[in-house]
């Protein structure tokens, strides 16, 4: 109901020109297939689904021409999309999507799976658009760098993978990694090899710069006011997977402790890894433990949750699907319980006359189980780590550890049992 | 490591990515400078060039005289022969040049030497100064000696140089005498050559000037380096213009006082030049041969005088070679135009200079933005939002909170600082902002602050309109003290309107439940220009709508309200109103106390206020028990009429003034009265008062003799019924009023037969009582079915468990359906605010119902509940893109219209309600104010309670056809809805810098606030109040017109010139005029239009000079009037009414003219009140309009009496004054205080002394003769009165009983005796020394001077006015012995000198002394002007004079001893 172009031609020869661009790179890949691969087969079927992306272009130049914005995506199968997404469904998904990908990935590690993926969603993208409140929300000159972000992290993760499983394979039949092969020396020039490329890289990206603000003018948004905060109040988009934790944990967590822990943990990486290989090539079968924390502290709690605070978060921070309409007036059930509440209505209590010391000990002594208790329990299960590492390196990862699954535990927790604070003292502005 | 030279990376595929990306930047950086060189306000300011540069050269041919082209050449001859006489006069010199040459080489070298020496002169005489005073410090010695010596050599020095400067200063003067007297022809020819000069300039000045302006805008080729890419990134020509306004800051909610930057000018660009209008810009396209033709001429003029070497001021190579055009779109001239109130906007000498103001100081939007669509331009309707689309890309912008006003709203913005909203109503009648005054009268008349707050005022600082209601008890109710008190508070200043409906506390006399139930079902069913609103039958509670279990409720509602304001008025009318027990009850618990001395501070307190309370609400006495008249007095109610007798009703009621403020279709239909003769037919459209056509069926509501008697008593006194009814005491006998009401009674209203509202079953109201009880304080969920059984027992509801107020304490006992519908009525009242407009028992201290609207103007969005209105105004209207017709905006365009059964409904604001936008929701809101609860499951009580008003009640025209006048009703509709979103929109809130809230001066402000309390009492719909302001172009046929009537009276004393209605107080010299005056009741035909002047106007336009007086009749072609709507004259409609009722009642005295005026007519209705400020003296309308009495016997009505606080008079006083004062300042006013000089002896003196010289000895003594018999007589008189007062004296000693009495008493008895006896000597003696005395010293004039009044011969003014004991035979005028007291001296002076100059018609008093002719000397000599001014002191001290012997005794030397 928003937006002037309800029927405009301009949104159709918008799409058939991303349609054209996925032409083009089909094109590019199949070309690849045929004269440099020289695989028929291949370069036939991205030929043939570079055809498909064909006709949709000359659908929407159709429709554009004739003063139409051309056929969308069928409404019953975005409200069936819509019905579906929800936080804990996008979450899980992500868990889902990201432990198959590290089971699956000599799959899906191979060009023609991610090539697939990849049109897939293209695909996706192309039809979603037709939708006009997934449109007016990816178009907002604000949130162009997500999808950047999406298929940039994408393709990295993709790269490292696919070239850890070469490796991986490669080391398994006792081959040095592909890193080494490439060059008979490891070392290279500063002039040229370092210097001028990143003289040309300085370059490119100063005129990508100039393109960017000279296409996406800085969007006008409302004056600053104390009196009004906008609706939905977002911060800027790399900061939005930290504003999600805000909805588990009360700012002085969610805001200063858990990121205090992340810049930490951070500097404490080198420090903490014990594990010498890997060094200087990618691998996944030598670095299992380090490579699988990392990429679920990244990609599922840092850009997944940047993505889900981007575009499925809006009015009163409610969870939009992604074809639903911000409507400021809708209301969710939020109606969330501390943990003494729960603990002493089981037996039988109010928790609201208590006070606070004996009213919350369960959750004290929960949280302070999960910190103290649970290390020394750990080493006991995890032996071979605890002995390889030392006692405080060993701790300081636990230790980090703990903080990082105290997200998707609180999630959990609120999510299956409408858990609000596991230790609440409002009194001293003190909740966990 | 030695580096090895094997590279990482191909080096050639890198020296190739590297030069893709070094071009890749290259053509980045280029794009970059190009976007910043196509900025759009740069697009723009590059067309602008070239608009202007034709736009100047359409100037420069605009002003070339092409037409005087023969007198231009032959002044350009002049010049040219003046210059060769010039030329030939230095030829003719007598000396060759070197003379010149060596004389003036001698000049300044005996200049040089002059200030030289003259140096030397100043400077050796400070150093003879000095050396004296060296010289006299010194001791005496051989030092003083030498020192006395320089100084002696100085003074030698000194004179020598003296003698040298003379010397020098004669030679120069001798060098410029010979020099002079050779060149003395050549000098005389140079002046000829000036002269010359001037007279061309003058001729070609505007064209010279325009020449050089369209050369300078020509762009020259700096302009254009300047402005290629690239380069116009440094020193561009293109510039951003910006206004700073550190003081009108926008308020953007918390960082307060953010300055205004208005960039607007930056593309508007053409705003504040006069020269640039729509019409010209739009006409720049077309470059029409001749044109090209005349400035080639143009041009071809220009260089030829370059040629000859004419000093132009400016290259006329520079002028383009051909006249260019240039095509604008019609945005574009948007763009470019000034802005069409140059007068009132922008201009630097206009009210609102653009430096001062800023641009969305008033249109809002984005100042600062230099872009179409980020500076928030708003659409003023579809069509134009959809080629903005196209055109400009535009769209709607969410996040700037204050987007451009559309066109129809700027009005609006008016509110910022006019706060008064009278004030935007200038010299009387030109509305400036009519749209937001038709607003404003809408809300005022509709009673919208009944519900909704209009403050006006933030912690004591004025932000908006104050529009609150009255205190209650009003002002003029409490005492001295306590007014003092509640005006005191400066943050809380008591409101001043009073509620629009009628007080229900008498309800129950008035009119029968059924016919309330009906009423309130549907208030235009019964009456179809109530302004009542509809409560029923709306989007959320008709049957359609209503599921099953809820279609009874509002029945059920209708019932209950009307039971209880019934129940109440019966208990009202008895003295038992809850409020009164409820007082009484609490005075008696304080008064026992206090007799217990257990009282503490705060209930002492209480005490008084209930005392106070009951003091106030007085006991009714029921209209059965007694009827009273206006002043108070019980009258016995007049038998009823029969048939014919009835109809003498309808007279009254339409010559009585009625209609001013009521209408009734019965009297637009011609009739008659009881004895046949014709009644004519008056269509009046007065909205003030209700419409009475159906109040037959209403009064008494069934029951014939109550409705009578509370009719009568409502015409005789509407106060006994309601005291803050703005219904006044009319003044009729109740003879008069028991026909009016006999007549309004006996009037059909069989039309009018709803069915009675279905009465609810007992369940129905148990319902809905459950509603409320359910939601009750203190009533647990649990009870309400028990209570529903059997009601709230008894100790249930004492307190502490139930308050005792609470309204649940009518459910009390066993309960009956009459304590449901009580309970239910209340509740339902108190939901609906029904007391916000009347005046109902037990909502004394009720508080208003709605959303306060002081900032709703600026109201957040976001926080505006919109729901799903937007998918009601879907199905049920039908959306029309335009409401007004393009071509004619005063029609309805085409597509607005029903379509289905559908109204039209404007897409304009069904877009703005899609968009969540402010003045859509206010758009629907007070189309359809319930439908935000459309498809919304919401509880009944829970529901939207707004109800639906109707602002504007068309009716249908003559010969027009159902579905146009539908489709022109629901225009004129959307127009009053806009008018009052427009006033709506205005409320921001936003305290401006106190200088830029508009503070009028005295005079002004006084006009300000008494146009609200004309307002306020409809004072306009009787009288003419202000005149018209016609704007008239003066175009050959309008100035033959006004020079047709440019000519002088024979009474037009110049001496009066000060006065505007003979002087025009400034001259027109420009193409419009603007003319003050009224237009006459008809028009003569289509194509003119008729104006009485009520000032003079002057035009002198060089080839026409006039002046025409007030009071003439200017007529003038219709087309050239402008603004006809605008500038329409205030007040006077029934005046015009009753001008051609009176003509068919009585055709030989009010014979109308072929404009539809009539004299007779025109005095026989409500007086002008146009000059009324200088005709009164301020006290005496304050007591008059406070108790009016009768004074002009010739009117048919009289001037009712209002219930006005003394405020409201004191201010229509002023008004009266200041208007009249600022407006004629030649006049030199003065109130509230008056200096009436006639009241001073002194003034008689001088008058007297004056007017005895002028006799001369002869006539004095003549008179000084015939005086003697009234000497005698007052002499006589004098005795009489001295022995009467003896007697009585002499009786008084008589009674004396104490002594010291007595003695008082013979003390007086002795002095009595004393003065009859000193009489007695005179009589006796025939001296009359002191009389003639005191005759020459100050009553001669007077004497005379009175005669004239009283001449019998010569009829000036017996003949009309009453005079004392004259009363003449058909008495016109009011009587004159009152005129000291009411008018104002000058007034009188100009009045009698020509009483058409003063007035809005033909008086039908003449003109009685005339300029050109002197008579009656006999009785006053002296011209006729002295005889005016005499005559108007007689009348000024008209008691006085009256006593004086000569005119008590009338010595006449003839005539006048009536």
């Amino acid at each position: 109901m928003h937006g002037p172009e309800h029927d405009s031609p301009a949104l159709a020869y918008g799409l058939a020109s991303f349609y054209v661009v996925c032409v083009l790179l089909n094109l590019g890949f199949a070309a690849y297939y045929w004269f440099s691969a020289k695989d028929k087969g291949q370069a036939t079927l991205w030929g043939a689904v570079g055809g498909l992306f064909l006709v949709h272009v000359l659908i929407y130049l159709v429709a554009g021409l004739g003063g139409h914005s051309g056929p969308a995506a069928p409404q019953a199968l975005l409200d069936r999309i819509n019905s579906l997404a929800g936080p804990i469904t996008y979450t899980a998904v992500s868990v889902i999507g990201f432990v198959a990908l590290l089971v699956g990935r000599g799959f899906f590690t191979r060009p023609a799976v991610a090539w697939a993926m990849f049109n897939l969603s293209l695909f996706f993208v192309g039809w979603a658009l037709t939708e006009p409140n997934f449109r007016g929300n990816m178009t907002t000159p604000d949130n162009v760098p997500i999808p950047l972000l999406i298929y940039s992290v994408g393709f990295t993760t993709w790269l490292a993978l696919r070239r850890g499983v070469l490796n991986d394979a490669r080391i398994a039949k006792g081959e040095a990694p592909l890193e080494k092969s490439d060059g008979e020396d490891d070392k290279v020039l500063v002039w040229p090899d370092l210097v001028y490329t990143e003289l040309i890289a300085m370059i490119v990206c100063t005129a990508l710069l100039i393109v960017w603000a000279i296409v996406l003018k800085a969007p006008l948004e409302p004056p600053a006011t104390t009196a009004k905060a906008p609706n939905p109040s977002k911060a800027p988009w790399y900061f939005l997977g930290l504003q999600e934790m805000l909805v588990y944990y009360d700012p002085w967590m969610a805001g200063v402790v858990l990121p205090t822990m992340i810049v930490i943990g951070l500097i404490a990486l080198p420090y903490i890894d014990f594990n010498p290989k890997g060094n200087g090539y990618f691998t996944f079968a030598e670095r299992k433990f380090a490579v699988t924390t990392f990429l679920f502290g990244f990609v599922v709690l840092w850009v997944t949750l940047i993505v889900l605070g981007t575009i499925l978060r809006g009015p009163n921070w409610n969870f939009f699907a992604p074809f639903e309409f911000w409507d400021t007036h809708k209301v969710l059930n939020l109606n969330n319980v501390n943990l003494s509440t729960i603990f002493w209505n089981w037996f039988g209590r109010d928790a609201k006359v208590m006070p606070w010391y004996t009213r919350e000990i369960p959750g004290i002594l929960v949280v302070l189980g999960y910190l103290f208790a649970l290390p020394p329990l750990m080493a006991k299960l995890m032996r071979g780590f605890f002995i390889k590492m030392g006692f405080i390196r060993f701790f300081l990862l636990v230790n980090l550890l703990q903080f990082m699954a105290a997200l998707p535990i609180k999630m959990i927790l609120r999510w299956t049992i409408n858990l609000k604070y596991i230790v609440y003292i409002p009194e001293y502005f003190f909740n966990i | 490591m030695a580096a090895t030279d094997k590279h990482y990376r191909s080096q050639k595929a890198l020296d190739v990515v590297f030069g893709v990306s070094c071009v890749l930047l290259l053509v980045t950086t280029f794009w970059m400078l190009y976007d910043d060189h196509v900025k759009p306000y740069k697009e723009v300011q590059r067309d602008f060039r070239d608009v202007e540069a034709a736009l100047y050269q359409r100037v420069l041919l605009d002003k070339y005289p092409a037409e005087k082209m023969d007198d231009v050449t032959a002044a350009r001859q002049a010049v040219a022969d003046a210059r060769k006489t010039l030329d030939e006069a230095k030829a003719k010199l007598s000396q060759p040049e070197a003379w010149f040459k060596q004389k003036g080489l001698e000049k300044a070298r005996l200049e040089a030497e002059y200030q030289d020496k003259k140096a030397n002169f100043d400077s050796f005489g400070s150093l003879l100064n000095i050396a004296i005073d060296d010289r006299d410090a010194a001791a005496p010695g051989p030092k003083k000696d030498s020192l006395a010596k320089e100084a002696e050599k100085r003074k030698t020095e000194i004179a020598a140089l003296d003698v040298e400067l003379q010397g020098l200063q004669k030679k120069i003067a001798e060098n410029e005498y010979a020099t002079a007297s050779v060149l003395a022809d050549q000098k005389k020819a140079e002046e000829d050559v000036g002269r010359a000069e001037d007279a061309f300039k003058k001729l070609t000045n505007e064209f010279d000037r325009a020449a050089k302006t369209a050369a300078q805008k020509r762009w020259k080729f700096g302009d254009w380096f300047r402005s290629l890419p690239i380069i116009d990134g440094f020193a561009s020509a293109y510039r951003i213009q910006q206004v700073t306004l550190n003081d009108l800051t926008i308020d953007y909610g918390g960082f307060k006082d953010v300055p205004r930057y208005d960039r607007c000018t930056t593309c508007h660009l053409g705003i504040d030049r006069p020269s640039f209008d729509a019409a010209s810009l739009a006409k720049l396209g077309d470059t029409p041969d001749e044109a090209k033709t005349k400035y080639k001429d143009a041009v071809a003029f220009l260089k030829d005088r370059a040629k000859n070497k004419e000093a132009l001021g400016f290259d006329p190579d520079d002028l383009p070679g051909d006249l260019r055009g240039a095509k604008l779109s019609s945005s574009q001239v948007k763009e470019y135009c000034a802005h069409p109130r140059l007068d009132l906007f922008v201009d630097a000498n206009s009210a609102h200079p653009v430096e001062k103001f800023g641009c969305t100081t008033c249109h809002a939007g984005q100042g600062s933005a230099t872009e179409f669509v980020l500076a928030t331009h708003t659409p003023n309707d579809a069509a134009q939002a959809r080629t903005w689309t196209k055109e400009k890309g535009w769209r709607s912008l969410h996040d700037w909170e204050f987007p451009m006003l559309p066109n129809r709203f700027v009005e609006s913005s008016c509110l910022k600082c006019h706060h008064q909203v009278t004030d935007l109503v200038r010299s009387g009648s030109k509305e400036e902002a009519p749209k937001l005054l038709k607003g404003y009268n809408l809300v005022r008349e509709n009673g919208c602050f009944g519900c909704h707050e209009i403050a006006g005022t933030k912690g004591g600082r004025s932000i908006g309109p104050d529009m609150r209601l009255e205190p209650s008890p009003a002002l003029e109710q409490l005492t001295p003290d306590e007014r003092a008190k509640v005006l005191s508070d400066p943050t809380n200043p008591p409101g001043t309107l009073r509620k629009v409906g009628p007080s229900l506390r008498r309800l129950a006399e008035k009119t029968s439940e059924e016919w309330t139930r009906k009423w309130i079902e549907s208030p235009r069913g019964f009456r179809p220009d109530t302004r009542m609103p509809h409560f029923y039958n709306l989007s959320t509670n008709s049957p359609d709508v209503l599921p099953e279990e809820q279609k009874n409720l509002p029945a059920a509602e209708m019932h209950a309200i009307a039971f209880y304001l019934f129940a109440e008025s019966r208990d009202y009318l008895k003295g038992a109103d809850k409020y009164r027990l409820a007082n009484e009850a609490r005075l008696k618990e304080l008064e026992d106390k206090q007799k217990n001395n257990t009282t503490s501070e705060k209930e002492r307190k209480e005490l008084i206020e209930v005392q106070r309370r009951l003091e106030l609400a007085v006991k009714p006495t029921p209209l059965s028990q007694r009827v009273v008249d206006g002043d108070g007095k019980p009258v016995t109610l007049p038998a009823a009429a029969n048939d014919k007798a009835v109809l003498a009703g309808r007279r009254l009621f339409t010559e009585k003034g009625c209609l001013a403020c009521h209408s009734h279709r019965a009297t637009e239909k011609a009739g008659t009265d009881g004895d046949g003769k014709e009644i004519a037919a008056v269509v009046g459209e007065a909205h003030f008062g209700p419409n009475l056509s159906r109040i037959a069926a209403k009064i008494g509501g069934g029951n014939k003799d109550a409705g009578r008697r509370w009719l009568v008593q409502w015409i005789l006194n509407p106060n006994v019924h309601f005291p803050r009814t703005r219904m006044p005491i009319t003044h009729l006998t109740p003879e008069e009023a028991g026909l009016v009401a006999d007549w309004l009674l006996s009037q059909d209203a069989k039309d009018w037969n709803p069915d009675d509202v279905p009465a609810p079953t007992v369940d129905t109201l148990k319902d809905l009582a459950r509603v409320y009880l359910k939601k009750a304080p203190g009533v647990s969920p649990l009870e309400v079915d028990g209570v529903l059984e059997k009601g709230f027992a008894d100790e249930r509801t004492r307190a502490p468990l139930m308050a005792p107020d609470a309204d649940e304490q009518a459910l009390k006992g066993d309960l009956t359906p009459e304590k449901l519908k009580y309970y239910i009525g209340k509740k339902s009242i108190s939901r609906l605010g029904c007391f916000g407009c009347h005046e109902i028992p037990g909502f004394e201290f009720a508080k208003p119902v709605g959303t306060p609207l002081n900032d709703w103007g600026k109201k957040d969005p976001a926080r505006l509940a919109f729901e799903d209105a937007a998918a009601f105004v879907k199905d049920t209207y039908h959306v029309a893109e335009l409401r007004d017709d393009p071509k004619d905006p005063t029609k309805p365009a085409k597509e607005w219209e029903a379509k289905e059964g559908k109204r039209p409904y404007e897409k304009f604001f069904a877009d703005s309600l899609g968009h969540h936008q402010r003045d859509g929701f206010l758009h629907q809101k007070l189309m359809e104010p319930r439908s935000y609860d459309y498809h919304r499951e919401v509880k009944w009580d829970d529901r939207l309670r707004m109800p639906q008003f109707r602002f504007v009640h068309a009716k249908a025209r003559a010969g027009e056809s159902e579905e146009d006048f539908k489709a022109r009703e629901e225009k004129e509709e959307a127009e009053g809805r806009e008018a009052v979103m427009t006033f709506v929109l205005g409320l921001v809130a936003e305290p401006v810098a106190a200088k830029y809230v508009n503070n009028p001066a005295p005079d002004r402000a006084a006009e300000i606030k008494g146009r609200q309390v004309l307002d306020k009492f409809n004072c306009a719909g009787c009288h003419q109040v202000r005149a018209g302001l016609y704007d008239v172009k003066l175009t050959a046929d309008a100035l033959e017109a006004i020079q047709k009537r440019s000519k002088k009276d024979p009474a037009d004393f110049d001496i009066l010139r000060a006065h505007n209605s003979w002087g025009a107080t400034t001259t027109q010299t420009g193409e419009k005029a603007t003319l003050h005056g009224f237009p006459t009741a008809k028009q003569a035909g289509e194509e003119t239009y008729s104006l009485a002047l009520t000032e003079a106007l002057r035009v002198d336009r060089g080839d026409t000079q006039a002046e025409v007086r007030a009071g003439n009749i200017v007529t003038v072609p219709r087309e050239a009037v402008e603004n006809l709507d605008v500038t329409r004259p205030y007040g006077g409609t029934f005046a015009e009414l009753l001008l051609p009722y009176l003509a068919r009642k009585n055709a030989t005295i009010y014979n109308l003219d072929a404009l539809g005026e009539s004299d007779q007519g025109r005095a026989a209705g409500p007086p002008p009140l146009v000059r009324e400020g200088e005709r009164v003296q301020p006290d005496w309308l304050f007591r008059f309009l406070k108790e009016p009495h009768k004074i002009r016997p010739l009117t048919v009505l009289r001037m009712p009496r209002f219930n006005l606080s003394d405020e409201d008079a004191q201010a229509l006083v002023n008004y009266f004054a200041g208007a009249d004062r600022s407006s004629n300042p030649g006049i030199g006013l003065t109130y509230p205080y008056l200096n009436v000089p006639q009241r001073e002896e002194a003034y008689w003196r001088e008058r007297t002394k004056q007017y005895v010289d002028r006799l001369g000895k002869d006539k004095v003594e003549a008179r000084l003769k015939a005086m003697r018999p009234a000497w005698e007589r007052t002499l006589k008189d004098q005795l009489a009165e001295a022995e009467r007062q003896l007697e009585s004296a002499k009786s008084r000693v008589a009674s004396a009983k104490e002594d010291a009495v007595r003695q008082t008493a013979m003390t007086l008895e002795a002095e009595t005796k004393k003065t009859v006896d000193a009489l007695k000597a005179r009589v006796d003696k025939g001296d009359y020394e002191a009389y003639r005395h005191s005759y020459l010293e100050s009553e001669a004039y007077a004497t005379d001077a009175f005669r004239l009044l009283t001449d019998a011969s010569s009829q000036k003014c017996l003949k009309c006015h009453r005079v004392g004991n004259n009363i003449p035979d058909q008495e016109q005028g009011p009587p004159l012995e009152s005129v000291f007291e009411r008018r104002r001296p000058d007034w009188v002076q100009r009045w009698v000198a020509l009483p058409q100059r003063l007035l809005t018609y033909r008086s039908v008093m003449p003109q009685n002394f005339s300029n050109d002719k002197t008579e009656l000397q006999n009785l006053f000599e002296g011209d006729s002007f002295e005889q005016i001014s005499a005559l108007r002191d007689v009348l000024m001290n008209y008691p006085k004079v009256s006593e004086l012997p000569g005119v008590r005794y009338g010595a006449a030397p003839a005539g006048g001893n009536k």
